[in-house]
């Protein structure tokens, strides 16, 4: 049964006669019926071959099964919940060490560090904004399960699960202790690696966190030279400043941070009473041991809740002002995404159209979708990041604010306490407390 | 920690512990919608491929994933086959002067008159695409780039995919991996959206 | 302490350094060249001595799948869109009737018209009446061409690789192309593509696309004469299945159509190249081959990528 429409057809003739051009139109009214054969014809029978020629099967050797990636899942939430036990249970920093040796052989060299929980966040990001993005379930599991852990139980994941943490944590040799301006302001750069890894996923524009990871090409013993340098140089930093990538940028520690610092449970330097030794405040690389507090005067007391109200009044303005600011950068921004980088290329130096070995331009031209789609899906993306960039202004300037606001909350503290939020469970404070019953 | 009667602080910490784990399951719950158990592998739509060499040289692997495959039910067994020699050749044989293959990864073996099957020496194929430049401009396009998935590691941010002007890489079911001409139907064969 | 200081200070603008340069040179400003670049240009380029004849009309027509297309009279017949549309040179439409859908090709002569489907064929009268619909032969039939041969009606089929001759609606002999010598060989029809025409002499020209040859065959399915040019350069054919249209000159002289690098070219009935046609930068990028027809010396050709019709008039 065929369906009858009706089809317009113009026919028009161009006739060149002598240089110039007659154009007539001919408007014809065809029926047109429902075309019922594919459009694109793959299938043909195949040569007849005389000879008992049998036809070679085509290689294609099958990927990595699912129920593998399930496994991968299920040795992340097993190194994680022996981590739990080794940093609060048992508390032992041998079993976190042998933990993570296995972890960087198993999820790094083996699993060649793909797909990783830092990674996730940006699959998480992106299926959020675009439906038509399929995550896995294991993507999924990777990304929620160690927030969970962190939640309970402290940053075990980063201690002992994470091969980009413990293959810096192995190579730590003589940290220094970074001066505390430097420390925080450095400390700064993971929210603005989070808040942009979230927006160029959440518009499909690129996932830099594995992008730049640097020690992708360690465990897979081969990357873009670039690449390389940048592990050889993270790593060699990490002898000195201990988990460079961790403290500075890992994007996924901003979340697990936050997760930890309101943690049910958390690894304790001293399973009972401190003494007030101070071993453990040398041991950790990281400089995330609390010192205790002197009780503050009352005057100062004073002082600081007025700071405090200041600047918790101040976190509005910030955000404003971080938002207005990052929503001007926006064009250069999302230059991130391709097609608007192709687009404002076309525009700005035409003339590259005619460089014949600029293979993207080329394929543009060549694909048959026209200029204005182009700059209309350009604007289109561009209106995202416009969106994209006050909210990461304002994430950002939120950020900042209760940074400089928490400066001016001074805790009462009478013993050696990790941070919550910087502290990667990795058991060396306890390792070194005096204290073993 | 173990005071009777909650204190500020523990209350205030309880109730953002709290907030967090509804985050977490809140942000799960979204995710869910669209969840798929089983995984997605990278692959190219040889309909979409412009064989423009990158799939060779930007690979994360020292020798990329991508190789060639041939489809043989498309094959025209020429015995002057465009992927395999170098253009311009006088005399068809299998001389070392006459391939087209940088890496000399096609085999040319005679079935019978007229016919020739030409096999890709997987060892030896760079995926380069220069025989499928030559197939689909001289021949019907049964040989054609795929990625292998017995090599390739399955980055979260395929690095080609990155790179590939046309967008030809596509993230496909790990059940259907592979899109070899002839064994699929462009729009059948699903093909999820992937970053960038 | 100190040394190491500058030290992390250098690996800090390193860091830095490397993820701006990365980010910098993955632009496509920055692209490399394709070091594997399979260069076809060269193969684009025809000497304009060669090239005998030049465009001198285009007429737009709207295509829905495949078409066919044949002269009478002087005028175009284009099978397409479930119709047969008959245009006049100047893109005048003449007249037209309905038809079955997906049309592939068509026949006319003085009395009918015939129009072939993928499986099967119908002839009409000229006023647009159907005379008879042909019974189909096979389930994996795909034709490709068709043309009337004296008293009957002659199909190429690229699905069976045969020609099939029929007697009004009913088939009554086939032609496997088999001569029986060792030179020779069937119908080797590795796509769709699979062409015939007759000429003024009624002679049966078939083309044989595997081997880039176009064989002339007897009504008894003898090879009567036969030539053959592989070649990737304009002098032959290249590629598994070309060329891929025929066409019929009054004097004899055969015009080939051939797809991948799009071409059109005149040879003599012995297989010299006459002339030049239309070079493939007429073709812009398509790979489809126009599909050709004759109005005494002009020549017609349907271009279904771009959709137009194309006149090509010998240069004075």
């Amino acid at each position: 049964m065929t369906t009858t429409i009706t089809m317009t057809t113009f026919i028009s003739i161009y006739k060149n006669i002598g240089g110039f051009m007659i154009k007539a139109t001919l408007l014809i009214i065809l029926i047109s019926s429902f075309m019922s054969s594919s459009a694109q014809m793959q299938r043909f029978p195949k040569p007849e071959f005389e000879t008992g020629y049998e036809y070679p099967t085509v290689e294609a050797p099958e990927p990595r099964s699912t129920s593998l990636e399930f496994i991968d899942v299920g040795v992340l939430l097993l190194v994680m919940s022996l981590a739990a036990w080794f940093a609060l249970k048992r508390r032992s920093r041998k079993g976190i060490l042998w933990l993570s040796v296995f972890s960087l052989i198993y999820f790094g060299f083996y699993r060649e560090g793909c797909v990783c929980s830092i990674g996730a966040i940006q699959n998480v990001a992106l299926t959020l904004f675009d439906p038509s993005y399929a995550i896995s379930i294991p993507i999924i599991l990777f990304f929620v399960l160690p927030l969970l852990f962190s939640l309970l139980f402290g940053r075990v994941f980063c201690a002992a699960a994470c091969p980009l943490g413990v293959i810096q944590d192995l190579v730590i040799i003589k940290p220094i202790t970074i001066p505390a301006w430097l420390n925080k302001s450095l400390g700064f750069i993971p929210y603005i690696y989070l808040g942009l890894a979230v927006l160029m996923a959440a518009t499909a524009s690129d996932f830099i966190i594995c992008r730049y990871d640097p020690f992708i090409g360690i465990f897979r013993m081969g990357a873009e030279f670039s690449m390389i340098i940048l592990g050889i140089a993270f790593l060699l930093m990490g002898l000195f400043v201990a988990r460079p990538y961790c403290r500075f940028l890992c994007p996924y520690g901003v979340l697990l941070g936050w997760m930890s610092k309101f943690s049910k449970h958390h690894i304790s330097i001293t399973p009972s009473e401190c003494i007030q030794c101070k071993l453990c405040d040398h041991s950790c690389p990281f400089n995330v041991i609390d010192e205790p507090t002197e009780a503050l005067k009352p005057e100062e007391k004073q002082y600081n809740k007025r700071r405090f109200t200041l600047f918790a009044l101040l976190i509005p303005v910030w955000m404003l002002v971080a938002g207005y600011a990052l929503s001007l950068a926006h064009p250069f921004i999302s230059k991130a995404h391709p097609d608007v980088y192709m687009a404002e290329l076309l525009i700005t130096q035409p003339e590259i159209k005619n460089d014949t070995n600029n293979l993207d331009v080329q394929t543009f031209l060549a694909s048959g979708r026209t200029m204005e789609q182009l700059v209309d899906d350009a604007k289109t993306i561009r209106t995202k990041y416009y969106t994209g960039s006050w909210i990461l202004g304002a994430f950002l300037g939120l950020a900042l604010g209760l940074m400089l606001m928490n400066h001016f909350v001074v805790r009462r503290r009478t013993d050696y306490t990790p941070n919550r939020t910087g502290c990667y469970s990795c058991g060396r404070c306890m390792d070194y407390c005096p204290v073993k019953k | 920690m173990a005071k009777k009667n909650l204190n500020r602080r523990d209350f205030l910490n309880d109730t953002m512990r709290l907030t967090a784990a509804v985050a977490i399951g809140g942000l799960a719950g979204l995710t869910l919608r669209n969840a798929k158990a089983e995984k997605t592998v990278w692959q190219i739509d040889p309909f979409e491929c412009t064989q423009c060499g990158r799939c060779a040289t930007d690979c994360v692997l020292p020798i990329s994933a991508v190789k060639c495959v041939h489809a043989y039910d498309l094959c025209g067994y020429c015995d002057l086959c465009g992927g395999y020699f170098k253009p311009g050749v006088i005399d068809l044989h299998t001389g070392a002067e006459n391939h087209l293959c940088p890496t000399a990864a096609i085999e040319r073996k005679f079935v019978e008159e007229p016919y020739f099957e030409y096999k890709i020496i997987d060892d030896l194929c760079i995926g380069c695409g220069k025989c499928v430049a030559g197939c689909t401009s001289f021949g019907n396009g049964s040989l054609h780039l795929q990625v292998r998935h017995d090599i390739c590691v399955d980055c979260n941010d395929c690095a080609i995919a990155k790179v590939c002007p046309s967008q030809a890489f596509h993230r496909v079911p790990a059940s259907r991996p592979y899109m070899i001409k002839g064994d699929f139907v462009a729009n059948e064969n699903p093909t999820w959206s992937n970053p960038a | 302490m100190k040394h190491i200081k500058y030290f992390l200070i250098l690996l800090a603008l390193i860091i830095v350094a490397v993820i701006a340069l990365n980010y910098i040179n993955s632009k496509p400003k920055k692209a490399k060249q394709n070091p594997f670049e399979y260069n076809v240009d060269e193969f684009k380029n025809v000497d304009p001595a060669l090239v005998h004849y030049s465009e001198v009309r285009q007429i737009r027509v709207k295509l829905e799948g495949k078409a066919g297309i044949a002269s009478y009279n002087g005028n175009i017949y284009l099978a397409a869109n479930s119709q047969v549309s008959v245009i006049a040179t100047d893109g005048r439409l003449i007249s037209r009737f309905n038809v079955k859908p997906d049309t592939r090709a068509i026949a006319i002569n003085n009395e009918f018209i015939a129009v072939a489907y993928g499986k099967n064929f119908e002839v009409y009268k000229h006023s647009g009446e159907l005379e008879f619909i042909a019974q189909p032969v096979s389930e994996n039939s795909e034709f490709t061409s068709i043309a009337f041969w004296n008293h009957e009606i002659v199909v190429a089929d690229a699905g069976t690789r045969r020609l099939y001759v029929f007697e009004k609606n009913e088939m009554v002999s086939e032609i496997e192309g088999i001569s029986g010598t060792t030179t020779s060989h069937g119908f080797i029809v590795p796509s769709a593509r699979f062409d015939l025409a007759v000429n003024a002499e009624n002679e049966l020209w078939v083309v044989n696309p595997g081997i880039h040859s176009l064989q002339q065959y007897t009504r008894r399915g003898a090879l009567s004469t036969s030539w053959k040019k592989a070649s990737l350069s304009i002098e032959g054919f290249s590629g598994c299945c070309n060329p891929a249209q025929i066409a019929m000159l009054p004097d004899g002289n055969i015009v080939t159509s051939e797809k991948n690098i799009p071409r059109i070219k005149v040879y003599s009935p012995n297989g010299e190249l006459i002339s030049v046609v239309a070079p493939p930068d007429v073709f812009g990028n398509n790979v489809e081959a126009s599909e050709v027809a004759t109005i005494g010396e002009t020549i017609v050709a349907l271009d279904t990528e771009q959709e137009v019709i194309r006149i090509f008039e010998k240069k004075e």
